[in-house]
C-alpha cells in the first residue's frame, strides 16, 4: 500500500469511528500498530539502560506520519481526538491480552529489556486503572475524555482543548480533577 | 474505601473546587456532614488535586510509559533480535559482553585481538534485520565526518568496519566513568566544581560546533566523567545518525507543529520539530547545570510555547544551606542557556563557557540583565555585526553567526536579506546533518559536501551581504572542505573571507591569521609554492603584530614557514624555525597541541638522516602529547606513529618499522578514510620501507596505488605525482621489470624538471634510477646519455657529494658496456667520493665498492 493510500485509509477510519461504526477502530488499531512499533524501535536507539522511552512522541509521530502534514486532513481536532482514543484502545488491549496470557500460561515470560520490566508487573494496575477511568466517565464523560488525551495519548492542555473543542482554562480544571483521580485510583488499588 | 458514591463524590469534589481554602472546608463538611467515608474520599481528591503538578503520581505516569515500551517494543517472542556476538571476532576487536542495547544498535565491550597492545573499546552494531542499504550506507558515511571530531573531551570513534554479513560496526573509545549528575553526587562535589565540569563539556561541544556537527542529545548518560575528573562527551553524532527524525520519510514531522511532552532534556524546537541548531545543545547543556545545581530535572511545562522560563534554579534551593550564591548571577547564567527563544540564549559554547568563567573569578556575567550584555544587546540590535570585534572573538562559530542573523530579523530595513541570510545557514546547518535532506524537492537525502556546495551557491549568489558574517561562514565551510581535503575549494572559500578580512580588519590583524595559515597549508598541499611561500609571510607578520613574538600564536606561524622552508628543500632554514616554534608552543601544549606535535615531528624528521638521537626524542615527546590529549587511536598519534616508523627505518629496524607504518594506516582508513592525502602519503612510505627491506613487489603494488590516486587528485603535472612515478618505477627496477620502468623514471624526470623552482639534486634522482635500468638491461648507450645528464646536475647542486659519486659510476657502468677504456678512470673517480658515504646496497654493489669500507660503514 503507498502512502497516499494509506493516509486516505486512515482518513475514512477515522470518519467511519466518528460514526460510530463497528470494528472501525480496530481497523484503524491494525494500521497503525505496526508502525508504532517501528517507530519506537527508532526511538531507542542511542539509548542507555534506564532511559525511559518517549512514547508520547512516537504515537504523536505516528499518527502525524499516517495523516499526512498537518494541512493534509481537514479536521485536526476530530483526527486528535481519534489518536487518543486508539493510543488507548492499543494500550488497553494489550494490557488484557498480557493479563490473560499469564494467567493461562501461568508463566512471566522473559523480558527482553530487563531494566525495563524489574518492576513489578503493572499489568494488573492499568486494567484497574482504566476501570476506573471508566467509572469516571459514568460520572462525567467530559473528563473521560480529558483524561485520554492527556493521560494515554499525553497530548498537551492546548491540543486536548483542540481536540476536544473546549477552552485551554477548561481542560485545566477538568485536568486538576482528572489528575487528582488517576492518583488516588493507584492509592485504592490493591497492589500498592 | 470507594464506597462513597462516585456522582455525588463528583459533584461535592467540583463545586468544592471552585472555593477558596477555608470556604472549601467548610463546604465539604455542609455536604458531608454525617458520611465519613464521602468526605475522606473529597478531601483526598482536593488534597491531590490543589499539590504541585510536581507530584502528579509518578506511578501512574510509570504504569502507562512501560506499557506503552510493552507494547511498541514488543514482548520477547516477536523481539527482531536476539543475538548475542559476544566471543566472536570481527577484524582487530575480540567481542566481550553486550553492555547495552537500543533500538538500532547493540553495544559491547571489546578488545583488540592482535596482541599489539591492550585496549578496551565499546563495539556498537546495527542490529540485525536493520541492516537495510539506506541505514548502512548512512552508518558509514557518518564515520568520516565523526572522525574530524579529536578533543580529548569527546569519546573518540577508533574504528569501523563490517561484519561477515556485511552490518556495519563501529569502536569507540570505552570510557569508564559515571553519568555527569551520579559523579557529582556519589563524590560529593561542590558547586563551583560542578559548574567546572559544565565548562568541560562546553568545549567539547564548542569543538563540535566548530565542525558543525550538532549533538542534539545532551543528557547526564551522555556525559560520563572519570574518577579523576574528566569528563568525556559520547555518541557524538550516533545519537543523531540514529535519530527517527532523520530517517526517510519522517520530516513531514516538523512541519506539524506539534509541540510533544518530553522529559528534561529535550529543548523547546526539538519539542516542537523546528530546525535544530547549536543552540539546542546550549539548551541542554544548560539543563545540564541545572540539574547539576539543584538535584532535580527542569521538570517540564505542560506547554512550552506559553511560557518563556523555566523557573530559577535558586527558587528550587530555597532554603538549602549553603547555596545561596546560586540566586542572581547563576539563576541568570542558566536562564539564559535554557531561553525558550533559541536566539536568546548564549549564540556558542564558549560564550556560556566564558560566562560561567566570568562567574567563577566574581565578575560581572553576560547573563545578567541591565549589565553589559544589556548595553551591548541594545548596541547589537542597531548594528549587529559590530559585536564580534567588540567581544574579541577570533572565530566565529556558526551558533554565533546564527544568533547575529537572528537579531537582523529584527531590523526592519533588513527583514528581507536576513530571512534569506538565515535560511541558507539552517541549509547548512542541516547539512551537518548528512540524513536531513536539505531539499525536500531532491527526495533524497545529500551529503555534507553537496549541501555544503549548496550553501556557497548561495553565499556567491550573494544573499549574505553582512561582511562579517560572510567571511565567518566561509572559513567556517573552508575548514570542512580542507578537512575533507578537498583543498581547491577551501583555497576558493577561504580567500573570499581574507579578502573580506583584510578589509575590515587590516592587513596584520590577529582575525586574519586563521586564514591566512589555511590558505597557505593549503596552496602548499596543492604544490603552489610562490603562493604558499607569500602566504606564509605575511602570516609572521600578522602574528607578530596582533601577537607578538612571545606568543604561542608566532610558534605556530613558525612552523608553517618551517613547512613550507622545509618543502622547498631549505632544511637548514627549515631547521631554525622549528626550534624557536617548538620553543614557542612548548608554553601552552593543551591549546596548542597539534601545531606543538607536527613542529616536534618535523624536527625529528630533519635530524633521523643523522642518526641523531634526537630524532627519537622529539618523537616520544610527541606520542606523550597525542596519547595524553588525543588517544592512541587518534589523528595524531597515526602521524607520531608513521614517523616513528620513519625513524625506525632510517637505522634498518625495518620490523618495527613495518608495524608502526601499519597501525598508522590503520588509523588513517578508520578514521578519514583511503583516499585521504594522509593515508595515501603512509602507504606511500610503507612502500618506501618495502623497498628497502628488498620486497619490491610489495611496494610495487602500494606506489600503484598512490599513483593513480595522485594523478587523479593531485593532476598529472605535481611534485606528488612525480614522486609516485618515481617510487613505482624503482620498485620496477628492483624486480627487472626495465621495460615499463624505464619510461615511468623519465616521466618522473620531466615532472620534476617542470615543477621544481630552481635546479635541485631531486630533478637527477629519476634519471640515475632510469640509467641504472639502462645499464642492467643492456641500453648502454641510452644509460650515458642519461647519466651524464645526472651528472650535470648534481655536480652543480650537490657537488663533491656521494650523488656526484653514484652518477660517475652510472657513466662508468655504461662506458664500460660499450667497451670504453675511460670507464676504469670514470669508475675510480666515482669511488673516492663514495668510498666514506652512505649508501645503499644496491649501489654499492652495483658501483663495486670495495667491501673493507662496505662493511665498516654498515
Amino acid at each position: 500500500m503507498d502512502e497516499t493510500e494509506q493516509h486516505q485509509q486512515v482518513q475514512q477510519l477515522l470518519a467511519a469511528i466518528d460514526r460510530g461504526e463497528n470494528g472501525a477502530l480496530e481497523q484503524l488499531v491494525e494500521l497503525v500498530y505496526p508502525d508504532l512499533k517501528r517507530l519506537a524501535h527508532f526511538q531507542l536507539a542511542g539509548e542507555r539502560p534506564g532511559h525511559t522511552l518517549n512514547t508520547t512522541a512516537i504515537v504523536h509521530e505516528a499518527f502525524v506520519r499516517l495523516s499526512g502534514t498537518a494541512g493534509a486532513y481537514t479536521d485536526r481536532a476530530h483526527f486528535l481526538r481519534a489518536a487518543a482514543t486508539v493510543t488507548r484502545h492499543v494500550l488497553i488491549d494489550h494490557a488484557r491480552k498480557r493479563n490473560a496470557e499469564k494467567r493461562g500460561a501461568g508463566a512471566e515470560p522473559v523480558a527482553l529489556n530487563e531494566e525495563r520490566y524489574s518492576k513489578a508487573d503493572d499489568t494488573l494496575a492499568v486494567l484497574e486503572l482504566d476501570a476506573a477511568i471508566r467509572d469516571i466517565g459514568k460520572v462525567d464523560p467530559a473528563l473521560e475524555r480529558v483524561i485520554e488525551c492527556r493521560y494515554y495519548a499525553g497530548l498537551t492542555v492546548k491540543e486536548t482543548a483542540e481536540a476536544l473543542g473546549m477552552s485551554v482554562r477548561s481542560i485545566e480544571r477538568a485536568w486538576q480533577k482528572g489528575r487528582a483521580y488517576l492518583a488516588t485510583a493507584m492509592e485504592t488499588s490493591p497492589l500498592d | 474505601m470507594t464506597d462513597a458514591d462516585p456522582k455525588l463524590v463528583d459533584d461535592i469534589f467540583s463545586a468544592a473546587l471552585e472555593l477558596d481554602g477555608a470556604q472549601r472546608l467548610a463546604y465539604v463538611d455542609e455536604r458531608c456532614s454525617d458520611n465519613d467515608a464521602l468526605k475522606q474520599r473529597v478531601l483526598r481528591l482536593i488534597a491531590v488535586a490543589a499539590s504541585d503538578e510536581d507530584s502528579f503520581d509518578s506511578r501512574v505516569e510509570g504504569i502507562r510509559d512501560r506499557l506503552r515500551s510493552d507494547v511498541f517494543l514488543g514482548s520477547a517472542k516477536n523481539a527482531p533480535d536476539a543475538e548475542n556476538l559476544s566471543g566472536r571476532c570481527a577484524g582487530f576487536w575480540r567481542i566481550g559482553r553486550r553492555l547495552a542495547r537500543g533500538g538500532l544498535a547493540t553495544v559491547y565491550e571489546a578488545h583488540r585481538n592482535d596482541g599489539e597492545f591492550e585496549q578496551r573499546v565499546a563495539f556498537k552494531v546495527l542490529r540485525r534485520g536493520l541492516d537495510t542499504d539506506d541505514l548502512v550506507a548512512r552508518f558509514r558515511a557518518e564515520r568520516q565526518i565523526l572522525s574530524a571530531l579529536e578533543h580529548p573531551g569527546i569519546a573518540n570513534i577508533l574504528d569501523g568496519g563490517a561484519l561477515d554479513d556485511g552490518r556495519p560496526y563501529l569502536v569507540l573509545e570505552f570510557i569508564d566513568g559515571k553519568p555527569i549528575t551520579e559523579h557529582a553526587q556519589d563524590a560529593e562535589l561542590a558547586p563551583l566544581a560542578r559548574i567546572a565540569l559544565v565548562q568541560q563539556v562546553l568545549r567539547a561541544l564548542q569543538h563540535a560546533h566548530r565542525h558543525l556537527i550538532v549533538h542534539r542529545d545532551i543528557k547526564p548518560s551522555n556525559i560520563l566523567v572519570s574518577s579523576d575528573g574528566h569528563v568525556s562527551l559520547l555518541d557524538f553524532g550516533i545519537a543523531k545518525l540514529l535519530d527517527p527524525e532523520a530517517l526517510p520519510g519522517a520530516s513531514t514531522m516538523t512541519r506539524t507543529g506539534m509541540s510533544l511532552q518530553t522529559p528534561g532534556y529535550s529543548s523547546p524546537e526539538q519539542q516542537a520539530g523546528s530546525a535544530i541548531t547549536t543552540a539546542s545543545d546550549i539548551y541542554q547543556a544548560g539543563a545540564v547545570l541545572f540539574e547539576l545545581l539543584t538535584g532535580t530535572r527542569p521538570r517540564g511545562i505542560a506547554d512550552p510555547a506559553d511560557s518563556l522560563q523555566w523557573p530559577a534554579p535558586s527558587s528550587i534551593l530555597r532554603g538549602k544551606a549553603g547555596y545561596d550564591f546560586v540566586r542572581g548571577d547563576l539563576d541568570a547564567i542558566v536562564q539564559k542557556a535554557m531561553h525558550a527563544d533559541p536566539t536568546q540564549r548564549y549564540s556558542s559554547a564558549e560564550e556560556m563557557d566564558a560566562d560561567l568563567q566570568r562567574f567563577l573569578d566574581g565578575r560581572p556575567v553576560l547573563a545578567q540583565p541591565d549589565t553589559v550584555a544589556y548595553r551591548l544587546g541594545k548596541l547589537h540590535k542597531r548594528r549587529p555585526w559590530l559585536i564580534p570585534s567588540a567581544l574579541a572573538a577570533v572565530v566565529v562559530t556558526i551558533g554565533f553567526v546564527i544568533t547575529l542573523l537572528t537579531y537582523n530579523t529584527e531590523l526592519r530595513v533588513e527583514q528581507e536579506r536576513a530571512l534569506q541570510a538565515q535560511k541558507f545557514l539552517i541549509e547548512v546547518l542541516s547539512s551537518a546533518d548528512p540524513f536531513r535532506p536539505a531539499d525536500p524537492e531532491l527526495g533524497r537525502d545529500i551529503t555534507v559536501v553537496e549541501a555544503l556546495d549548496l550553501g556557497v551557491q548561495r553565499l556567491d549568489n550573494d544573499l549574505l551581504q553582512d561582511r562579517e558574517l560572510k567571511a565567518s561562514v566561509l572559513s567556517s565551510i573552508a575548514g570542512v572542505f580542507a578537512s575533507l581535503d578537498q583543498h581547491q575549494k577551501a583555497i576558493r572559500l577561504q580567500e573570499q573571507a581574507l579578502a573580506i578580512q583584510r578589509d575590515l580588519y587590516g592587513p596584520e590583524s590577529g582575525e586574519i591569521f586563521a586564514s591566512l595559515k589555511l590558505l597557505s597549508e593549503n596552496y602548499r598541499t596543492l604544490g603552489d609554492y610562490e603562493q604558499a611561500m607569500s602566504l606564509s609571510n605575511e602570516l609572521l607578520a600578522a602574528a607578530e603584530t596582533a601577537f607578538g613574538r612571545d606568543h604561542p600564536a608566532w610558534g605556530e606561524a613558525l612552523l608553517v614557514s618551517a613547512e613550507m622552508a622545509h618543502a622547498r628543500g631549505e632544511f637548514d632554514k627549515a631547521e631554525t624555525e622549528l626550534h624557536e616554534a617548538v620553543t614557542r608552543l612548548r608554553t601552552s601544549p593543551d591549546n596548542f597541541a597539534r601545531p606543538l606535535i607536527r613542529a616536534l615531528l618535523m624536527l625529528s624528521n630533519l635530524h633521523m638522516y643523522e642518526q641523531n638521537p634526537e630524532a627519537m626524542r622529539y618523537i616520544e615527546e610527541a606520542e606523550h602529547i597525542s596519547m595524553r590529549l588525543h588517544g592512541p587511536s587518534s589523528l595524531s598519534m597515526a602521524l607520531v606513529l608513521a614517523r616513528r616508523a620513519t625513524a625506525h627505518s632510517a637505522v634498518n629496524r625495518y620490523p618495527e618499522a613495518e608495524a608502526d607504518f601499519l597501525e598508522s594506516i590503520r588509523i588513517y582508513e578508520a578514521q578519514i578514510g583511503r583516499d585521504h592525502g594522509a593515508t595515501m602519503t603512509t602507504i606511500n612510505d610503507l612502500g618506501i620501507l618495502y623497498n628497502r627491506m628488498r620486497r619490491p613487489a610489495k611496494a610495487g603494488e602500494l606506489f600503484a596505488i598512490v599513483l593513480s590516486h595522485s594523478r587523479d587528485k593531485l593532476g598529472e603535472v605535481h611534485r606528488s605525482t612525480a614522486d609516485s612515478y618515481q617510487n613505482l618505477a624503482t620498485a620496477w627496477t628492483r624486480e627487472g621489470r626495465y621495460d615499463e620502468s624505464i619510461p615511468m623514471h623519465h616521466r618522473a624526470y620531466e615532472i620534476y624538471s617542470e615543477v621544481l623552482p630552481t635546479e635541485q639534486p631531486v630533478i637527477a634522482y629519476p634519471l640515475l634510477s632510469k640509467a641504472f635500468a639502462e645499464v642492467n638491461s643492456g641500453q648502454y648507450d641510452d644509460a650515458e646519455v642519461t647519466a651524464r645528464t645526472a651528472l650535470g646536475i648534481v655536480e652543480r647542486t650537490a657537488e663533491g657529494s656521494y650523488l656526484v659519486g653514484v652518477a660517475r659510476c652510472l657513466v662508468a657502468r655504461s662506458q664500460e658496456g660499450q667497451g670504453d677504456p675511460t670507464s676504469i678512470e670514470t669508475m675510480s673517480s666515482a669511488h673516492s667520493l663514495l668510498i666514506d658515504s652512505i649508501v645503499s646496497d644496491t649501489y654499492r654493489q652495483f658501483c663495486r665498492v670495495p667491501a673493507k669500507q662496505s662493511a665498516a660503514n654498515k
